[in-house]
């Protein structure tokens, strides 16, 4: 019973480590916005 | 012939700088971009004037400028990280007539706040007759619609925008923007942006129209 526990904590502990992986969400690439006021000339 | 900033925008920032030219005063001004003047500029403004992500950053950028005045305010955009994705989504509604959505979405580490969301549309080469090309001049756009955005989740705004000759002479020219940014007008921060050339939908698959089509 003991060593079934340990091994339900450890296959825990890995599931802990593949949702911080999948939840290590890589940024959104930025479009940055320009504004030109200008007029003809 | 001269050209007003773009090329240097289209060769160093070719996907990742959404540029509005916005004419005041001249008769190509337009509704929307007055507003957007007005907010940042109540009273008088020095013309010409780069205003870069709503507001962080600005310049007094005239043609010729050194390529580095530019690029001081947008690399440093460039490199922080933001929790939006724009998407725009086109639907055609008649000849002259389209609908865009603006697909905001935040991702899951995000942080829940209101915004403003934009669209607006630009044309190149417009207008003509003088010693400098115009690129990418405004033409018109709605907003900003203000929407209350959690983590994981996407909202959209729509908005139909009715074409004139001027866009449909120029149709691979003419450019979708859309971009979320602070709910009030002004100076503040635009999160992420995005763009939407019409050139891929030049074909005639669109009207129906394939003639212009290579059949295998």
């Amino acid at each position: 019973m003991e060593r079934s526990r340990t091994h339900v904590g450890v296959a825990l502990l890995a599931l802990a480590v593949i949702a911080a992986a999948a939840g290590d969400v890589v940024a959104a690439d930025r479009t940055v916005l320009m504004e030109y006021f200008n007029a003809t000339w | 012939m001269r050209y007003v900033v773009t090329p240097f925008v289209d060769d160093t920032y070719p996907d990742n700088v959404a540029f509005l030219a916005i004419h005041l005063s001249d008769g190509y001004q337009t509704g929307f971009g007055n507003v957007r003047r007005n907010s940042y500029y109540p009273g008088t403004m020095t013309i010409p004037q780069a205003v870069v992500d709503a507001g962080v950053s600005y310049y007094v950028g005239y043609p010729g400028n050194p390529p580095a005045q530019w690029s001081s305010m947008v690399d440093p955009r460039l490199a922080l990280p933001t929790d939006l994705t724009v998407e725009i989504l086109p639907r055609r509604l008649n000849e002259t007539q389209w609908e865009f959505t603006a697909d905001v979405c935040m991702e899951p580490t995000g942080t829940a706040r209101s915004m403003g969301v934009n669209l607006a549309w630009t044309v190149d080469d417009y207008p003509t007759g003088y010693p400098y090309t115009y690129r990418e001049t405004l033409r018109g756009g709605y907003g900003p619609e203000v929407v209350d955005l959690n983590p994981g989740e996407c909202v959209q705004v729509y908005a139909t925008f009715t074409f004139s000759a001027v866009e449909l002479d120029r149709w691979p020219s003419v450019e979708i923007v859309a971009w979320a940014q602070t709910p009030a007008s002004g100076w503040g921060e635009a999160y992420q942006a995005a763009t939407m050339t019409m050139g891929l939908f030049d074909n005639g698959f669109e009207s129906g129209d394939l003639s212009g089509w290579d059949l295998p």
